[in-house]
C-alpha cells in the first residue's frame, strides 16, 4: 500500500512539474517582451517550445538545464535583430533548421550554449563585437554537403570565436566579408571544412584542432591571415588537405602541427606566404604549390616522415633553414646546417601535380626506387625546390619508450619456439 | 607415394635447402630491421603513410622474388636432375606433383612468415610494441600463394635451374618496376583519363599491382590513390565488387597451376 502511494505521489508530482514546464513554454515570448530593456531574463530549468524574436538590449540566462526546441523548422529558433548588448548564456537548443540568427547586432556574446541536431547552428549578419565562446554544435549526421555552418559570420566586423566545438556540419566556422577576427581554441570534426574564410581581412587562427574534415582550414580570397599553434590533422578523405590557401595575400602560418592529411599545406594562386616552424608530419604530400608567385617562404619547418615533402608546378616556393628527415648530406664544421643543398624535387612529385592520376603509384614499389634515382640526378637541381642551408641538428623525439609489451613479447616467443621445433623435426628428423 | 607424404618429403626438402635458410635470414633481417627503425622514429598513425609504405613494399619486393626464384628452380631442378622422371615411376598424378610442390613451397614461405612474425613480436616486445596491422599478414600470405603458383609455373617452362633463374628474375622486374615505369612514361604522352583506364586494366593483369591496390581495400586506405580512382574503389566496397575481388584474387593463384599443368603435358612428362 504504502510502494503504490509513493508511486502515487511521484507521478503527481511529475505531471505538475510537467504543467509547470509547459506554463513557462507558453510565455517565453512574453517573458521576452516583458524583460526590460538592458534587463536579465533568467529561465528557469525545464523545457521550453517555440521560435522567438529578441529586438532590445537584454541577457537571457539559463537557472539549470534548460532545453529550448524549435516549433518552426524554416523559422530560426532564435532571432536577434536591431538591437545592442544581448546575451545569450547557458542554453540548450534543439532545432533541425537554424538555431540562432542574428542581424545589424552591436555587442553580442553567446556563451556556453549546446546546439543539438541543427541544420545550421549560429548565422550572424552585419553586427559588430560579437563573441562567441563555448559553443558546442552537432549536426543531424547528414553528410557535410546536406548541412549547414556550424557558426557563419557574414560581413560583420570586430568578432571573436572561442573555445567551441563543431560537429558533423557543412563548415565549422564559416567567415564572409569579416574584418578583424580571432578564431581560437576551437575544434571542429568530421565536417567539410574546419575554418572556412571568404573574402575576409586581418584574421588570427590560434590553437584550434581541426581533425577528420575534408580540409582543415580553407582561406579564399583573403588578406592578412595569421594562422599560430593549430593541430590540423588526419585530413585523409579523397581531397583531403590541412590548410588550403588560394588567390590570398599575407598569409603566416606559424608553430602549427599538420599531420597525417592527404596535402598538409595547399598554396595555389597566392603570394607572400610564410610558413614558418611548423611540424609537417606523415603527410601524403607535405606542401603543393600551384600558380603561385615567388614571394612564398618555407623556413625553419620539420618535415618528418611524409611520402612527398614538396612539390611545385612552377618556381613559387622557397625553402630555407627546414628540417628535413630524408636529407642525406653531412655537416662537417657542425654549425648545424648541411654542407649541401636539399633537394625536394622529385619526378613523380612533380608528374601528380600535372596529372592526378598517377597518385594511383605514390609509394609504389616502382616510385620508390625512381625516388632513388632522382635523389641522384637532381642533385644538380640550383633553383626547383632547392633547400641551401637545411638543417640537420633538430632533435626528433623517440616515439618508442623502453618498456616490456608483455602480450607482444610471449607471441614473439611463442611464434619463434614454434618455428625452432618445426624446423627441428623437419630437417634434423 | 601419396599426396601427404609427397608434401611432407618436399616440405623437408625445401627447410634443409641452404638457399631457404639464407633466404630466411634475410627476409626476418630486412623486415624486423625496417619495422623496428620506422616504429622508433614514427608515432603511430592510422593513414597510409611512409611507415605503412616501407613494409608494404618489403613485403611486395622479397616474397615475389623468393618465392618465384626457389619456386621456378625448384621444378625446373626436378627436371634438370631426372628426379622428375624418377617420380613418374611412383604412382603419383600429375595433379598430385603440382599440388604438392604448391603446398610445399607456400608452406615454407608461411614458415618464413612467421619466423619473421616472431622476431618482431619479440623485440617489439621488447622495445614497448610495434604496430603491425592484420592487413599485412593477409597481403603477405596472398602474395606467397600467388607467387609460388607463378614460380611453379616459370619452372614447367624453363629449361633447366639457370633458365629458370634468369625467368624469375624477368618476370620479378618486369612485374614489380618494369610495367610500371612503362605506363608511367606511356602517362606522359597520352590524356589522363586514358592513363586512368590503362592504370585499372593493368591492375588486374599485374599480380603485384593487384595485391598493392588489395592492401588499401582491406585497410581502408583507398583514398590514397586519389579521386581519380572513385569509382572503381566504390565498385570493389560494393558486395558484388567484394566478390570479384575475391574472383580475381583465387584466378590468380589457380590459373598458374592450370597452366603448369598444361606445360608439364605438352612437354611430354606427365606419368
Amino acid at each position: 500500500m504504502k510502494i503504490w502511494l509513493g508511486v502515487l505521489v511521484a507521478v503527481s508530482s511529475y505531471l505538475l512539474d510537467m504543467s509547470l514546464i509547459s506554463a513557462n513554454s507558453n510565455d517565453l515570448q512574453s517573458l521576452i517582451d516583458a524583460t526590460e530593456e538592458g534587463g536579465v531574463l533568467t529561465l528557469q530549468e525545464g523545457e521550453y517550445k517555440g521560435n522567438f524574436l529578441i529586438q532590445k538590449s537584454m541577457v537571457i540566462i539559463a537557472n539549470g538545464h534548460v532545453v529550448i526546441t524549435s516549433e518552426q523548422v524554416n523559422e530560426p529558433l532564435f532571432r536577434i535583430e536591431d538591437s545592442q548588448n544581448v546575451s545569450l548564456k547557458g542554453l540548450e537548443l534543439i532545432s533541425s533548421g537554424t538555431a540562432i540568427k542574428v542581424n545589424r547586432v552591436k555587442n553580442i556574446e553567446l556563451s556556453n550554449l549546446v546546439l543539438h541536431k541543427v541544420f545550421s547552428g549560429i548565422e550572424v549578419y552585419d553586427s559588430k563585437n560579437v563573441e562567441i565562446n563555448h559553443v558546442s554544435v552537432n549536426g543531424k549526421g547528414h553528410h557535410p554537403s546536406n548541412s549547414g555552418n556550424g557558426i557563419a559570420i557574414f560581413t560583420s566586423t570586430d568578432i571573436t570565436v572561442e573555445n567551441s566545438h563543431m560537429n558533423g556540419v557543412q563548415d565549422g566556422v564559416y567567415i564572409e566579408g569579416v574584418k578583424n577576427i580571432i578564431v581560437t581554441g576551437n575544434e571542429v570534426v568530421n565536417s567539410r571544412y574546419g575554418n572556412h574564410f571568404m573574402y575576409s581581412e586581418n584574421a588570427t587562427i590560434v590553437n584550434n584542432r581541426f581533425t577528420k574534415n575534408v580540409t582543415g582550414l580553407m582561406i579564399m580570397m583573403a588578406n592578412e591571415i595569421y594562422v599560430e599553434s593549430n593541430d590540423i590533422s588526419d585530413q585523409d578523405g579523397f581531397n583531403g588537405t590541412g590548410i588550403t590557401l588560394y588567390d590570398t595575400k599575407v598569409v603566416e602560418v606559424q608553430n602549427n602541427t599538420i599531420a597525417g592529411n592527404k596535402i598538409g599545406l595547399t598554396i595555389q594562386k597566392t603570394a607572400n606566404v610564410r610558413a614558418l616552424s611548423n611540424t609537417f608530419q606523415m603527410n601524403q604530400t607535405a606542401v603543393e604549390s600551384t600558380n603561385s608567385e615567388n614571394s612564398n617562404l618555407l623556413a625553419n619547418n620539420v618535415f618528418i616522415g611524409n611520402i612527398v615533402n614538396c612539390r611545385t608546378d612552377e618556381i613559387g616556393l622557397n625553402l630555407k633553414n627546414n628540417y628535413y628527415d630524408d636529407y642525406t648530406g653531412i655537416d662537417i664544421d657542425g654549425d648545424g646546417i648541411g654542407d649541401e643543398p636539399y633537394v625536394a624535387l622529385q619526378s613523380f612529385g612533380q608528374w601528380m601535380v600535372r596529372k592526378p592520376v598517377y597518385q594511383y603509384y605514390v609509394e609504389s614499389p616502382s616510385v620508390v626506387l625512381l625516388n632513388q634515382l632522382d635523389q641522384q640526378a637532381n642533385r644538380g637541381s640550383q633553383t626547383l625546390l632547392v633547400d641551401q642551408s637545411p638543417l640537420t641538428n633538430k632533435n626528433i623525439k623517440q616515439y618508442k619508450e623502453w618498456h616490456l609489451n608483455h602480450w607482444q613479447l610471449s607471441i614473439g616467443i611463442a611464434l619463434l619456439v614454434l618455428c625452432l621445433i618445426i624446423w627441428r623435426r623437419s630437417v634434423l628428423t | 607415394m601419396n599426396s601427404s607424404m609427397f608434401i611432407s618429403f618436399e616440405w623437408k626438402q625445401m627447410l634443409r635447402s641452404r638457399w631457404l635458410q639464407l633466404v630466411t635470414i634475410l627476409f626476418i633481417f630486412v623486415f624486423v630491421a625496417i619495422l623496428m627503425i620506422q616504429q622508433m622514429s614514427l608515432p603511430e598513425s592510422n593513414g597510409f603513410t611512409r611507415q605503412t609504405a616501407s613494409i608494404l613494399n618489403v613485403l611486395l619486393f622479397l616474397l615475389p622474388l623468393f618465392t618465384l626464384t626457389m619456386g621456378s628452380m625448384n621444378v625446373a631442378g626436378d627436371v634438370e636432375t631426372g628426379w622428375f622422371a624418377l617420380l613418374k615411376t611412383y604412382p603419383m598424378s600429375l595433379n598430385q606433383y603440382i599440388f604438392g610442390k604448391y603446398t610445399a613451397l607456400c608452406l615454407s614461405f608461411t614458415f618464413i612468415l612467421a619466423c619473421a612474425l616472431g622476431v618482431a613480436f619479440t623485440f617489439g616486445g621488447i622495445f614497448g610494441g610495434v604496430s603491425l596491422p592484420i592487413q599485412f599478414i593477409g597481403v603477405a600470405l596472398a602474395l606467397i600463394f600467388i607467387f609460388s603458383a607463378i614460380g611453379i609455373l616459370i619452372g614447367s617452362v624453363a629449361k633447366n635451374r639457370l633458365h629458370a633463374l634468369a625467368l624469375s628474375l624477368v618476370v620479378w622486374a618486369l612485374l614489380l618496376l618494369l610495367l610500371s615505369y612503362a605506363l608511367m612514361a606511356i602517362g606522359t604522352v597520352i590524356p589522363g583519363h586514358v592513363l586512368q583506364k590503362l592504370t585499372i586494366l593493368f591492375l588486374h593483369l599485374n599480380p603485384v599491382e593487384w595485391l598493392r591496390f588489395s592492401y588499401f581495400l582491406l585497410a581502408g586506405q583507398a583514398t590514397v590513390l586519389g579521386p581519380t580512382y572513385f569509382d572503381l574503389i566504390q565498385f570493389y566496397e560494393s558486395i558484388l565488387g567484394k566478390v570479384v575481388f575475391a574472383l580475381v584474387t583465387l584466378t590468380w593463384a589457380v590459373m598458374p597451376l592450370l597452366l603448369t599443368k598444361y606445360r608439364l603435358k605438352k612437354r611430354g612428362v606427365e606419368k
